[in-house]
């Protein structure tokens, strides 16, 4: 007990010299200052009037500028301290600057960065702020799109193939492939495999047709 | 290698065609699909957005410019366009909710001009059209005390500032509009005379002095080079006797210099001469303008009279007589008292027309026209809402026909006799015959004119909103339109810490629902209660009930009486309980209260004893959450009223599961406080109201609370603002009763039973933005997962999933240890795609209201503040419902096309095989 | 089981205590209660000294024994279902005139329990108590209705408010530090095989130029078979 309370005595005097040593930084300070900036709208234009649309937010809405016709704007009467100063468009997306104005009116202004709070990346003052992208709120509709579909690998894979068997026999258009192909036709006529429609169709036509399949083999066969 | 050649071609082809069939089923299916956030054609779908102004301070017509408006600045530091002839707002302005939004002055002419701010303040130009901004310069004044009374006005292209000084002089400074340079510095005018009754009727200033009996009429025009004080003995105008210092300026006017005096005769200052009119003030509650027409001045006077309801009257200037085109009344419009805020009047082709912007006690804002035809009217009420309510909707008479017919004791009596029973069924499906007959001749006729009525609908998402509003006026609103139903009006509710109980809902006919809004009363402070129907704003049951004693807490009867009514007990000032119904006394068992003290973050809790004759509280625990020191109560969150809780466990990655602590009673209090050490402190503690055990508690060094908490099941989270880092920060506590059930399944929870200490995990989460309110999704059965829902101030509503903000992540390995799950983000990441109100900013959003549908998977949301956004939203999807977007076009179109086709395969193929035979 | 409790909440005070009491000073707790109290609304019913509170739980509680009397009471008010409530003044080095607190007990229930309870003190970090909760325990004693006088069985709990965790920045930070230097050392350039990478491609044409390719000597082949 009575080792504790020196302790205890030593944190209240040293945290007492501290707040002695910088006390502008605690206390907020009579000066009235003005944070200034101008605001670059979107580059696709045809907004209308953007500078209604957007406001400054400072410290999320303690203070609040509005735009100018040129995009410029002033918030007034602003005490030293730090502040986060947001720029506001419901379709467009600014990145938040964070100024800070000491008691002796100088100001510093850098990025936000809420993770790491004591890095500090300059920007320019007065704040020249571009929109960064368009929000995106609304999910795409999936549509469906002919060359979405045709640069599909796997129709691709498919079609390329395809399209070299129709149309390689015509680029070879001598009478010797001409021959080629009408015999290999033939041997696909004369080949035991079922076709693909005749199957089909012996299907839904149940078994009389299987009846029907196997003697027109027959006549296939007698034919030859 | 010829022949595998053979062999494959065939093979290879068929498989081709088979593929590029099942293409077109992938391209089917890809229409389906899972969406999280809305799609761009589904806007307005689900939601509406209404928005508002707040109460008119000042108002004026804009005549110059091209597109015919009224400027308004209001209450609520908002400046706004309304477009003439729908009322609809064309631009707006929102500044600061703090007293540096503060309109002083509103002055329109091709520009508009405000004065906002209280010392130092911000004179402002804006494009009348646009609402863009032209100008801005700051105004400080150095005579600090006063400026409270500071008075501006426009005049020749000069802002004039007045600062009388009572007893002593007037200070005039005169700045240049543009600019603020400042011509002519500021002159002093002696003026001995003043005192705090004065009133400015630009540039006079007009002020009562003297002793009782000899009161002189004093009036200055302070921006004239030579001093001249007009001076009259007040007994000219007004017997001296009965003068009680009654002077008022005009309502609205901008012609010439006037003001009432004793609420009675109306003097105006002409030539540097007080001239008295022959009109007198017709009521005493009369609101008076002077309105410049083509024939001279005319006084307009309107008041709400108690026969002929609101009513105007309209004298020249000049002679006195009535114009008689101005003469109107209006019964419809009942809105307590009535102010004229601007008139205007314009004579096309030899005939007076005007128009009037008439704002009530009650907010609203109707402009009219003579005849007394209201062209719109808007419900500024609705910017300050204090307190939503969703209440279900009645079954169609149909639907209650059949329900009583299953009903259970019913249906005993029914079924006596088989024959009965027959008939009615019989008799019913005539019924549901009738009406489907009836659906299709509406369907064919003309369209219905008569709204929909107002039933259930069978997926329970139409409901009625009740919304109490800050002025006291309730209004009963559609969920699905945003159209207003009914309205009911209560100038002495005072709405400070209003509560809203639904006691009984519409599901038991014959007996209707009911709502009961406990308020203040607003002179006294007593307790004010007003029982209402919801469906359709009738006063039921205690109707308006003013209590002779203040209240410290109500809350509903756990269980209903035989009417299915909960009622109401009420904890006054002296420690007495009341309950309405008296007859639901003998139900109260096992009740206990709770209340917080705000500023001493005292809290105490009461049970409450019914011996057979009379109920009474007994105070049964005390704490002191700010330890002794001065701290004070910022939010206290308790778990919604009958919330059900779906999964009492959690599953972790093992399979073992871990339990949730589900105490009911658990109450979340978010105090702040001053600390020798740390600056300010934030204690958030969880205190069991029935027995004020402390359940778990934590302390955050250097920051200050905001009054946003959430609680719901085992979880809580609050917001506080970080100052060390300058952020603010969510933390999240999750209560577990760890591997093992603490009670059997089923069994009730008992606060008083042994306890024990629930495991805590905790966890906190910055937040990049600053938020202005929170709440969770609530569905029906509790199944869905919960979503936190945030209004930020930005204007953005977004959703976060609990699953970002648990306090628990990972898992235990088989071991017991726990394993670290991938170090998530330490900041909440708030994307555009979980806005639910899209571009729809919100302004100076204030309140969150989620109540469930009657579809598991939907909770309907409410966002109120400045504008109102309603919107439903489904956080774990619409499971139980088909995509709004389905396509039932193409799915039979495809379905009549399979058919198509099977049959003429069929019919194709057994032609082919009959050509074969015959071959 | 009533032991591990006690051990565990003393290792959570003797793990918290290093981090979270900003200092240290005594605590005195007196109880009262308003049974057998004569004319006076609350009376004496014993008193706790804590000398340190970092020391926790090691603390001097004295509590009168309950005579009849008491009991009696007692069994009154459990009759009506009613609550024993217990008075409790805090009075510490910084606050001498002392902090009034209220608990209660179901009467039943502490009678059942053979009046036994636990008592709970919640303590801020700057010292300051913030509540005093009793309530029964879990284990069951029956009253010996016969005997003279009772003593009343207290546990007592002193609990920390603890310190609130902070975003985890730090580890967050390591992480993004350690995901760049794995960026900056070794390339994460696709270095997949030609192969792999376009092998989509790559099938097709070889399935086509195998087709191809045996359509070319078949002729001869079919020919040679007839």
């Amino acid at each position: 007990m009575k080792q504790l309370l020196p302790i205890f005595f030593t944190v209240c005097t040293f945290s007492h010299v501290l707040s002695a040593v910088n006390p502008p930084e605690e206390e907020v300070g009579n000066g009235r200052y003005v944070i200034e900036g101008r605001v670059f709208p979107p580059e696709e234009q045809d907004l209308g009037p953007w500078q209604v649309d957007t406001r400054i937010h400072v410290n999320g809405g303690e203070y609040i500028g509005f735009i100018r016709e040129d995009g410029t704007f002033v918030v007034h009467n602003v005490p030293s301290g730090s502040y986060v100063v947001e720029i506001l468009h419901p379709d467009y997306m600014y990145e938040p600057v964070r100024v800070e104005i000491n008691s002796k009116g100088k100001y510093r202004a850098r990025k936000v960065n809420y993770i790491q709070t004591s890095q500090v990346i300059q920007v320019p003052y007065p704040l020249r702020l571009k929109a960064l992208t368009k929000f995106r709120y609304f999910q795409v509709r999936e549509q469906w799109r002919l060359t979405d579909f045709l640069f599909n690998p796997m129709v691709i894979m498919m079609v390329l193939p395809l399209l070299f068997i129709m149309i390689l026999p015509k680029m070879m258009n001598d009478p010797e492939t001409k021959e080629d192909l009408k015999q290999i036709t033939n041997l696909a006529k004369m080949s035991e495999m079922p076709e693909m429609s005749e199957m089909f169709t012996s299907f839904f036509s149940g078994g009389a047709a299987a009846k029907a399949s196997t003697s027109k083999a027959k006549q296939v066969k007698k034919r030859q | 290698m010829g022949l595998l050649s053979i062999h494959i071609k065939p093979n290879f082809l068929g498989l081709l065609k088979c593929l590029n069939k099942l293409n077109w089923f992938i391209v089917f299916f890809s229409l389906i699909n899972l969406s999280v956030c809305i799609y761009e054609d589904q806007i307005g779908k689900f939601d509406w957005r209404q928005t508002y102004v707040g109460r008119i301070k000042f108002s004026q017509f804009d005549t110059v410019s091209t597109a015919k408006k009224i400027i308004v600045a209001t209450e609520e530091n908002v400046l706004a366009a309304l477009n003439l002839k729908t009322g609809q707002v064309v631009w707006r302005h929102v500044f600061e909710s703090a007293s540096t939004g503060n309109i002083q002055l509103l002055h329109v002419t091709e520009k508009v001009v405000t004065v906002t701010g209280s010392n130092p303040y911000l004179v402002r130009g804006w494009d009348s059209s646009t609402g863009v901004l032209l100008w801005e310069w700051s105004l400080t004044l150095q005579n600090e005390e006063q400026a409270d009374f500071s008075e501006f006005w426009v005049q020749n292209n000069m802002l004039v500032h007045m600062l009388p000084v009572f007893g002593s002089h007037v200070e005039v400074s005169m700045y240049n509009l543009l600019t603020g340079q400042n011509r002519g510095a500021t002159s002093k005018l002696p003026a001995t005379w003043t005192n705090d009754g004065c009133v400015l009727s630009a540039p006079y200033y007009t002020c009562i002095s003297g002793g009782v009996g000899s009161q002189q009429l004093l009036s200055l025009d302070v921006t004239s080079n030579a001093v001249q004080l007009l001076s009259r003995p007040i007994s000219e105008y007004v017997n001296v006797n009965t003068y009680d210092g009654g002077l008022r300026p005009l309502d609205s006017n901008n012609v010439i210099p006037a003001f009432t005096l004793d609420d009675r005769k109306i003097v105006l200052i002409k030539n540097n001469q007080f001239e008295i009119l022959k009109t007198e003030v017709v009521d005493p509650s009369a609101s008076v303008a002077l309105v410049d027409t083509a024939n001279g001045q005319v006084v307009v006077q309107a008041w709400i009279d108690e026969n002929e309801g609101f009513t105007v009257r309209a004298h020249a200037a000049g002679s006195g007589a009535e114009v008689p085109e101005l003469r109107m009344s209006e019964l419809g419009l009942r809105a307590g008292a009535v102010e004229l805020a601007a008139a205007t009047c314009s004579r096309p082709r030899d005939l007076l027309v005007c128009r009037l912007l008439v704002t009530g006690d009650d907010d609203s804002l109707h402009l009219m026209q003579q005849g007394g035809r209201i062209l719109w009217s808007r419900e500024e009420a609705l910017a300050n809402v204090v307190a939503v309510e969703f209440v279900e909707l009645p079954v169609s008479d149909l639907d209650a026909a059949i329900e009583s017919e299953f009903d259970q004791k019913e249906a005993a009596k029914m079924y006596s006799s088989i024959w009965a029973a027959f008939t009615r069924r019989l008799q019913t499906q005539f019924q549901q015959l009738q009406t489907l007959i009836q659906g299709l001749q509406k369907a064919d006729g003309e369209p219905d004119e008569a709204p929909p009525a107002l039933v259930r609908d069978y997926f329970g998402l139409h409901k009625i909103i009740v919304l109490v509003t800050d002025v006291g006026k309730i209004f009963g609103m559609d969920n699905l339109s945003g159209a207003l139903l009914w309205q009911y009006y209560e100038p002495s509710l005072d709405t400070e810490n209003v509560l809203v109980f639904t006691r009984r809902t519409a599901r038991y006919p014959p007996h209707t629902a009911y709502v009961t809004i406990v308020g203040k009363h607003e002179e006294s402070g007593n307790g004010l209660i007003i029982s209402i129907n919801p469906i359709t704003g009738e006063l039921i049951g205690e109707k308006l009930m003013h209590l002779d004693v203040q209240l410290l807490q109500c809350a509903l009867l756990h269980r209903p009486d035989n009417d299915k009514l909960y009622a109401l007990i009420l904890l006054d000032k002296d420690e007495n309980v009341q309950i309405l119904p008296g007859s639901a006394a003998p139900l109260v068992e096992n009740m206990y209260m709770y209340v917080a003290e705000k500023n001493t973050a005292r809290v105490q809790g009461y049970a409450l004893m019914y011996d057979g004759k009379a109920l009474s509280a007994v105070r049964t625990w005390l704490v002191h959450l700010g330890g002794g020191s001065p701290a004070r109560i910022v939010v206290s969150a308790r778990k919604p009223a009958a919330e059900r809780v779906h999964s009492p466990g959690r599953v972790l990655p093992d399979r073992s599961v871990l339990y949730k602590y589900v105490n009911p009673n658990l109450v979340l209090f978010v105090t702040e406080g001053p600390d020798p050490l740390h600056k300010d402190v934030v204690v958030a503690t969880c205190v069991d109201a029935v027995s004020g055990a402390v359940i778990a508690s934590q302390v955050h060094r250097r920051a200050r609370a905001l009054p946003l908490a959430v609680h719901t099941e085992h979880y809580l989270a609050y917001l506080y603002y970080n100052d060390k880092h300058r952020r603010t920060e969510i933390a999240t506590l999750e209560l577990y009763e760890g591997a093992s059930r603490w009670l059997a399944a089923g069994a009730a929870f008992s606060s008083h039973a042994g306890r024990r200490a629930p495991g805590v995990e905790r966890q906190a989460y910055i937040l990049a933005a600053t938020p202005a309110a929170a709440a969770t999704t609530v569905t029906e059965k509790s199944l869905t997962d919960k979503h936190v829902i945030l209004a930020l101030a930005s204007g953005a509503l977004v959703e976060i999933p609990w699953g970002y903000l648990e306090a628990r992540r990972g898992g235990l390995a088989e071991d017991g240890s726990v394993v670290a799950a991938q170090p998530a983000p330490p900041e909440l990441m708030l994307g555009a795609d979980a806005s639910l109100n899209y571009n729809r900013s919100l302004a100076r959003p204030a309140r969150i209201h989620a109540a469930p549908a009657g579809l598991e998977s939907t909770s309907l949301v409410l966002a109120t503040g400045l504008d109102l956004f309603y919107t439903r939203v489904a956080p774990s999807k619409t499971f139980d419902l088909l995509k709004d977007d389905f396509d039932y076009y193409l799915i039979t179109i495809v379905l009549a096309a399979l058919i198509l086709a099977t049959y003429s395969t069929k019919y194709f193929a057994s032609r082919k095989i009959l050509k074969m035979a015959w071959k | 089981m009533r032991s591990q409790i006690i051990a565990l909440l003393t290792i959570l005070g003797v793990l918290n205590y290093a981090a979270c009491i900003d200092y240290d000073g005594w605590v005195n707790i007196k109880i009262e209660h308003s049974l057998n109290c004569g004319r006076d609304k609350y009376c004496s019913r014993g008193n706790i000294s804590l000398k340190s509170i970092r020391a926790g739980s090691t603390s001097l509680i004295e509590q009168i024994p309950f005579t009849r009397q008491h009991i009696a009471e007692l069994q009154n008010i459990a009759e009506v279902n009613g609550f024993y409530t217990i008075r409790t003044i805090v009075t510490t080095a910084d606050n001498s005139e002392g902090t009034e607190f209220f608990s209660s007990v179901k009467a039943d229930a502490f009678i059942e329990k053979g009046l036994a309870d636990i008592i709970n003190v919640w303590v801020l970090p700057n010292g300051a108590v913030i509540a005093v909760s009793f309530q029964v325990t879990n284990t069951t004693q029956p009253l010996n209705k016969d005997a003279k006088s009772h003593q009343v069985y207290s546990n007592f709990f002193l609990r920390y408010v603890e310190l609130a965790p902070i975003p985890d920045t730090a580890s967050y930070v390591q992480k993004l530090e350690r995901e760049r230097e794995a960026r900056e050392k070794g390339d994460v350039k696709d270095n997949r095989s030609f192969l792999a990478k376009y092998w989509m491609y790559i099938v097709p044409i070889a399935i086509f130029v195998m087709i191809s390719g045996a359509t070319n000597p078949e002729p001869a082949g079919a020919a040679g078979g007839r």
